[in-house]
């Protein structure tokens, strides 16, 4: 084998190996039945839900959340102790590899505070994740009353 | 030896049967005399307690004292209006009991406590309530009054401020420090609690399932039971 043909050969090995890399790092994560509840009027906050579906070999850490409807996007777990409801805040979002997890109603939740107007029913937010790679994505959320 | 050993095994036989014999009859017994109440979800009290003077007012601005929780049945829940999930959950599914009692004539009342006078003011108490059923009625009262309505059915609550870096804790019926603003967190209970048409509290739910889907029905079918 030729000199020319075996560095040939690395590039193109390390061209698909790259390219591999790079469809991991890209990996988007799958969203669904992603919704914002309708808060009741006067609310400071409105919460989101969503499933997000990890196909990829490697955990997606979110770290943080950005939406132009408001000034700040947070994390949080309703958490039952001793028959008390207590909100708890997440620092980050793990999606584990080859997996899921559920935001719902009474567990975990995206937080929205101060919008800069009232969401209504029908709207869509769209709403930002940051992950922990650099990456993000964008997420499209309808404003519900109820998840149906 | 011989002997022994059969008159053990006789002996061990004659216990096993009355053993057999007393648990098949107190089964027997239990189900004809107490015909046992199966509830899914609703506990009972051992014994209903008389419902305490109550100094709370509805949001607007009327005293709702012991009496108004005559003649009907009353389920009675304690949270607040900044609330994002689980208030908001919960009250959508105590509208919709509601809706069902309605509908099917039975007398029911929901009330909703709030435990957080200082942001919950009477205005927005009303507007809250009224998001999830226009008859929900929405009670406030002074952080003591508050604290020993709770008290009675054993319903805890809290409420912790981030003050300079530290977290400031606030026990139930004390008042919320000016300097604490005005985003802080309320723990509280997520039992809903039941009350009879003598006014006496006889039982309650715990409302902290993740599993959420059916706890209406499940709660629905349990009242029509003691109902
Ligand atoms: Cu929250």
């Amino acid at each position: 084998m030729s000199t020319g043909t075996f560095k040939c050969w690395c590039a193109s090995i390390f061209g698909i190996f790259a390219l591999l890399y790079c469809a991991s790092v890209f990996a988007e994560l799958r969203i669904e039945n992603a919704w914002v509840k309708l808060a009741p009027p006067g609310a400071r906050a409105n919460a989101a839900y969503v499933q997000l579906y990890n196909s990829s070999d490697a955990p997606v850490v979110i770290q943080s959340l950005s939406a132009t409807c408001c000034a700040e996007l947070m994390l949080h777990r309703t958490r039952y102790v001793n028959d008390k409801a207590i909100m708890e805040h997440l620092d980050q979002l793990i999606v584990p590899a080859n997996g899921k997890i559920t935001l719902a109603p009474g567990g975990m939740h995206i937080m929205l505070l101060g919008a800069r107007k009232p969401l209504q029913q029908g709207e869509q937010i769209e709403l930002e994740l940051h992950f922990a790679s650099g990456q993000q994505q964008t997420i499209h959320l309808p404003v519900k009353a109820d998840d149906d | 030896m011989t002997i022994n050993a059969a008159r053990t095994g006789w002996v061990f036989f004659a216990l096993l049967c009355l053993l057999l014999g007393a648990l098949s009859a107190k089964q027997l017994f239990a189900a004809l005399v107490n015909k046992p109440l199966v509830l899914e979800r609703l506990q009972l009290l051992p014994e209903p307690k008389p419902l305490p003077s109550v100094l709370l007012r509805t949001a607007t601005g009327d005293a709702f004292a012991r009496e108004k929780f005559q003649q009907k049945w009353s389920l009675v829940f304690f949270g607040f209006t900044s609330c994002p999930d689980f208030c908001p959950m919960e009250l959508q599914k105590l509208g919709k009991i509601l809706k069902l009692a309605r509908q099917e004539g039975k007398p029911l009342q929901v009330v909703f406590v709030s435990v957080d006078p200082e942001r919950d003011s009477a205005a927005r108490l009303a507007e809250y309530v009224a998001f999830f059923h226009p008859q929900i009625i929405g009670l406030r009262g002074d952080n003591p009054a508050i604290a020993n309505f709770a008290r009675f059915f054993g319903a805890a609550y809290d409420r912790s401020a981030l003050v300079n870096n530290k977290v400031l804790s606030i026990p139930a019926g004390a008042a919320m420090p000016a300097l604490a603003g005005d985003h802080y967190q309320v723990n509280h209970s997520t039992r809903v609690f039941v009350i009879d048409p003598q006014g006496q509290y006889v039982g309650s739910v715990s409302m902290a399932s993740e599993a959420i889907g059916d706890s209406t029905e499940s709660l629905w079918s349990d009242l029509n039971k003691v109902f």
